[in-house]
């Protein structure tokens, strides 16, 4: 049986709301109960119960969604199942694996690994847990590798709501409910229903170690011509070895942090298709090309200071700078570089705002110079761009066709970021996030017609669902950003439809119906 | 304009635009009051005044977006404005307009237009406490939400939203956009009929702004074939005596 925490609970304060600090944006939007489930049975008995009451349910796993869709819920419920946080395999470790929602990604990690020296192709967020992670796609630093999580999903189980109002417990996979499959493979399960586990019948080898660097930069010192110059470097590294099967193992990961911040870096990690550093020049070759940028070599004064209060940030700054001419790095084994990312920095008091952008090209010198003008102006203070390697093994056309993640030619992932604490900031830094992202999706390789977004083309491929931003909204055309120009968001709209035909499952972005 | 061609004006809009043409005055206490407000799909408020008894004059025309219903305040210092529409301000929801009225003139001014809750659309009719205190509202597919009514007649955010879920109100193209009767029983209990039946479900209103359902099943009523007045049924009765609605016999 689930554990009701009402409003007169003094756990109620805690348990409305999720990671985000914004959400619930006013107290009338908070949700009247948080039921927290202990089984699969007791997940469809409180859904039931919620829809026979006439309350909309909103599902919870970890609590880390970037805007209001679990948290906006006037007086309704939030189902949370934190607690349905099992990860098991088969006999001796053996396939199939099985994740329920609740589980996250750090355990998640060390249970395949211990149990079949296996690895989920996640991100490095400890406390993410797999509910919205893998659901909604789920990218990390094995990606260029292995691909995204949902590439490798066999199979979901799920509670939908039908026509006549009753909970169905659906197992869904290519051959059984095959549309609802594709559209839980990257289109959110907060669309559909409430996911209760999802089920791995392959998945690829840990690699055995991992080889950690950065490079820095000084903003003191930063030049136009200098930022321009490190932002083309990187950029052109992933687009020219995109299908370079030997750079796969690389993941590169640039914080472009604001001027106040006082310098930005590039960290990298980096294995070996064979899971192996015993040959680290693909990582020697991708630093040298930074030669040339000045790469600093000591940490300035304040250094600390830039520590942003983000996600990741910690993971990723928790790194020895790289001093010109010589490239220290850190050596360690996969399963404890993958645990020690904490990944909850994005702790509850955090007020926080994302965007997001896939590249399918380098930056180009207007790009470049377009974000060295925001992000040297005061307005863009505490914003950081971070900018992931992606390509390679994500690039396979095939998944374009059976997963909900079109974006199979980028080589490039941009997560726009920005926390915050006191309230009062709130317009001074969703005003420097906007408008820093328009600058940079204003300039000559943006689609004339869609002005201030990466709407798909040439040169972009639209935005993540998972870093959802409701700014987007504003544009007729937005889940052609996040779905892609062709057949799946009409896809997502027929399955939303058959299944799920009074809107239970939805939120600010949620998919329309095709009614 | 006269009461004549008033009430020719009225059924031409209906008549010849199909509108649900409202008058504000519809609840009994404005019709004493020397203006009437009317709907229309123009994306207008017409605002009329009574000279003299058998006399009407157009005194504005008050812009507003797809108004469905409308509403006086008890104390006729305030009007209310269902906007049916299916996106406000970008997000999927309808919306409430609130006009101040100037008792002398009986001229409206906008002073607020609030969202309704997510997918809380096209809403259709109005409803007002008895005691003024709070707004609730009827959209398409059966969803409801409750807003509280400041003392200055501006409304809050949504405090609740409630669906009964039925094969009756399953968002279809082949279902033309209905309303759904609503209105408080007293201040603690909210009445409204089901989409497409002839069953009503009472809710009830806490003080925190939340509802629940009051019974478990929706209630068969029956409107009487002449007016809009709901007619119930005695089932209905029994419920009300169990809900010890002491008003429920004025209906």
């Amino acid at each position: 049986m689930s554990s009701i925490v009402d409003r007169q609970d003094s756990r109620f304060a805690v348990a409305h709301r999720g990671h985000n600090a914004r959400f619930p944006s006013v107290a009338a939007e908070a949700a009247g109960r948080v039921e927290y489930c202990e089984s699969v049975e007791d997940a469809a008995t409180a859904l039931q119960q919620v829809i026979n009451a006439g309350l909309r349910p909103t599902v919870r796993s970890s609590g880390h969604c970037y805007e209001d869709f679990i948290a906006n819920n006037p007086n309704g419920a939030i189902l949370d199942v934190s607690l349905l946080n099992q990860v098991t395999s088969g006999r001796s470790g053996s396939a199939p694996y099985r994740i329920q929602p609740g589980a996250m990604l750090g355990n998640i990690y060390q249970e395949l690994y211990k149990r079949s020296n296996v690895v989920l192709p996640g991100g490095s967020c400890f406390t993410v847990s797999a509910g919205g992670r893998i659901s909604g796609g789920g990218y990390g630093i094995l990606s260029r590798l292995y691909g995204i999580t949902v590439d490798w999903l066999s199979a979901v189980d799920i509670l939908t709501v039908d026509a006549a109002g009753k909970v169905v417990p659906l197992h869904v996979d290519s051959n059984h409910h095959p549309e609802l499959f594709r559209a839980l493979r990257g289109g959110q399960g907060s669309n559909f229903g409430l996911i209760t586990g999802f089920t791995f019948n392959q998945l690829p080898p840990a690699p055995f170690e991992i080889m950690q660097a950065a490079v820095s930069f000084d903003w003191e010192t930063m030049t136009p011509e200098r930022f321009v110059k490190i932002l083309t470097t990187y950029g052109k590294y992933w687009e020219e070895n995109d299908q370079n099967k030997e750079t796969w193992g690389l993941f590169g990961y640039m914080g472009i942090t604001s001027r106040s911040s006082g310098r930005f870096g590039i960290s990298t990690v980096f294995t070996n298709p064979d899971g192996t550093v015993k040959d680290v020049s693909v990582l020697a070759d991708f630093l040298d090309r930074f030669e040339t940028c000045k790469p600093i070599a000591d940490a300035p004064l304040g250094y600390a200071a830039h520590r942003l209060l983000g996600q990741e940030m910690d993971h990723h700054f928790n790194m020895p700078s790289v001093c010109y001419g010589e490239h220290p790095m850190v050596r360690s084994s996969w399963i404890s570089a993958a645990s020690e990312g904490s990944g909850n920095s994005m702790s509850r008091g955090v007020r926080a705002k994302y965007k997001s952008a896939y590249m399918k090209k380098a930056f180009t010198e207007e790009e470049a110079l377009a974000l060295y003008r925001m992000l040297s102006d005061d307005r863009s203070r505490g914003l950081v761009v971070a900018v992931d390697s992606y390509g390679g093994a994500t690039n396979n056309p095939a998944r374009a066709r059976d997963t909900a993640i079109p974006q199979r030619t980028s080589v490039m992932k941009l997560q726009y970021q920005t926390y915050w604490q006191d309230e009062k900031e709130d317009s001074f830094r969703l005003a420097g996030i906007r408008d820093t992202f328009m600058a940079a999706y204003s300039t000559s390789v943006a689609d004339p017609k869609h002005i201030g977004t990466p709407f798909p083309n040439d040169h972009y491929d639209g935005c993540y669902m998972n870093y959802p931003d409701v700014d987007m909204i504003e544009h007729s055309y937005w889940p052609q950003l996040y779905y892609g120009t062709g057949d799946l968001y009409p896809l997502l709209q027929r399955v939303k439809k058959d299944y799920d035909p009074h809107n239970v499952f939805h939120h600010t972005m949620s998919v329309r119906a095709d009614v | 304009m006269t009461r004549r061609t008033f009430v020719q004006f009225l059924a031409t809009l209906s008549a010849a635009q199909s509108l649900g043409v409202l008058q504000g005055s519809a609840s009994c206490s404005a019709r004493s009051t020397r203006f009437r407000y009317v709907a229309t799909a123009e994306n207008a408020i017409h605002v009329f005044r009574s000279n003299t008894q058998n006399d009407w004059s157009i005194v504005q025309v008050a812009s507003s977006s797809s108004p469905a219903s409308i509403l006086l305040a008890p104390d006729q210092r305030t009007l209310y404005v269902a906007n049916a529409v299916g996106n406000f301000e970008h997000r999927p929801s309808g919306s409430v307009q609130v006009f101040s009225i100037n008792s002398r003139s009986g001229t409206l001014t906008c002073v607020q237009r609030q969202p309704l809750a997510l997918f809380t659309i096209k809403p259709s009719q109005l409803a007002i406490s008895p005691d003024g205190t709070n707004l609730a509202v009827a959209a398409a597919y059966g969803t409801i939400n409750l807003l509280p009514i400041h003392k200055d007649g501006t409304v809050g955010h949504v405090t609740a939203c409630m669906k009964r879920l039925s094969f009756n109100n399953i968002p279809s193209h082949d279902q033309p956009t209905y309303r759904q009767d609503l209105r408080f029983l007293d201040n603690d209990t909210l009445l409204a009929a089901e989409p497409h039946s002839h069953r009503t479900i009472a809710l009830s209103v806490s003080k925190d702004g939340s509802l629940s359902f009051s019974t478990h099943e929706p209630i068969s009523l029956r409107k009487h074939p002449d007016t809009l007045e709901i007619a119930i049924s005695e089932p209905l009765r029994e419920v009300a005596d169990s809900l010890e609605a002491r008003n429920a016999t004025k209906y």
